[in-house]
């Protein structure tokens, strides 16, 4: 697990609690749908986090379904603000 | 704990008080300016636990539900931040009557932009910001974004943006609560940007804390855990509310 994916995880944790499938995530592990927990206040309370964590921003139009698909798409987008 | 209900009765302000036992040398009052919207939800658990435990240390803390919000009177769409500010000072009000000492205000998240309003009124001797946010357009950024969320994992396109809705309806329902114009406009007015430094305890999480350094001289003394507002399942803080007691305990200043 790469720096990007542990610190996703960590937010991940922290927003969701015991609710987030047993770590380490897989790549594979679906997140929208899969967890009850995962909605749409999650989802921003996520985005806020991650924000906070990493200092970019996201913009509105950034935010959709696809990016919390799974662990794997979720990491990606973040892996993308980051430009690595 | 004990439930009250304040004045005036055309509109009853729920409230519940927490306070020292009997035998226990009494500090002071402590005001909650809680946060606002979903988050004040989340916060609940946080709020009581930290309440009983100044309490053992000798401080009443007033938990109060602004108006339509909690179980207090009126509609959240018929809220403004006029009406939360006239809430606060008659809860003041009371605090200062009733539980003698020092009276401290203490903010949490958004309630800190309304504190922080308050602040030069009510001239509280200490004041405590949890987590504050202290731009208007920082709190009104998150109601909006949850709109955002909401209509994208609804798969809902070509709907206009919230902002843009509530302002042409008047009153839009986000996230379970009908926000309106009158207090999105009223919120995204305030802006605290020099912080006083005198009298205040700013906690914040540690990885947040950091970033967030606003202008002025006051910094935030950080908190390891976690960030208790956002937790899907509500948490207590007492690392939050250890550390607050710790520095209530201190003199004042």
């Amino acid at each position: 697990m790469n720096e990007v994916e542990a610190a996703v995880q960590s937010v991940l944790a922290e927003v969701l609690g015991e609710a987030l499938p047993a770590a380490p995530l897989q790549a594979s592990t679906p997140l929208l749908g899969a967890v009850p927990e995962l909605d749409s206040m999650a989802v921003v309370n996520i985005l806020t986090a991650l924000e906070e964590r990493f200092g970019f921003t996201i913009g509105d139009d950034e935010i959709s379904g696809a990016v919390f698909r799974s662990f794997g798409e979720l990491c990606g987008f973040v892996a993308g603000k980051l430009g690595s | 704990m004990r439930p009250l209900v304040l004045s005036p009765a055309d509109a009853p302000l729920f409230a519940v008080v927490h306070e020292p036992a009997t035998g226990v040398a009494r500090r002071g009052g402590i005001l909650l300016v809680p946060p606002i919207g979903e988050e004040l939800n989340r916060c609940r658990l946080a709020i009581a636990a930290a309440a009983r435990r100044w309490a053992t240390g000798g401080w009443t803390t007033l938990v109060v539900d602004l108006y339509g919000t909690g179980d207090s009177a009126g509609d959240f769409g018929e809220a403004t931040v006029e009406r939360w500010y006239e809430d606060l000072r008659g809860a003041w009000r009371w605090l200062r009557e009733h539980a003698g000492g020092e009276s401290v205000l203490w903010a949490l998240r958004g309630g800190a932009l309304l504190a922080l309003s308050l602040r030069e009124e009510l001239q509280p001797r200490r004041l405590v910001l949890w987590a504050p946010v202290v731009t208007g357009r920082e709190a009104v950024d998150a109601v909006l974004r949850l709109a955002t969320a909401a209509d994208a994992l609804a798969q809902r396109q070509g709907k206009p943006p919230a902002r843009e809705r509530i302002r042409d309806e008047g009153l839009v329902e986000i996230g379970g609560y009908r926000w309106s114009e009158t207090l999105l406009s009223g919120l995204e007015a305030l802006r605290h940007d020099a912080l006083p430094v005198k009298g205040v305890l700013w906690l914040d999480a540690a990885g947040r804390a950091e970033r967030r350094l606003g202008p002025g001289a006051l910094s935030p003394q950080t908190v390891e855990g976690a960030a208790f507002w956002r937790t899907a399942e509500p948490v207590a803080a007492e690392a939050w509310a250890a550390a607050t007691e710790s520095w209530l305990q201190a003199e004042a200043p």
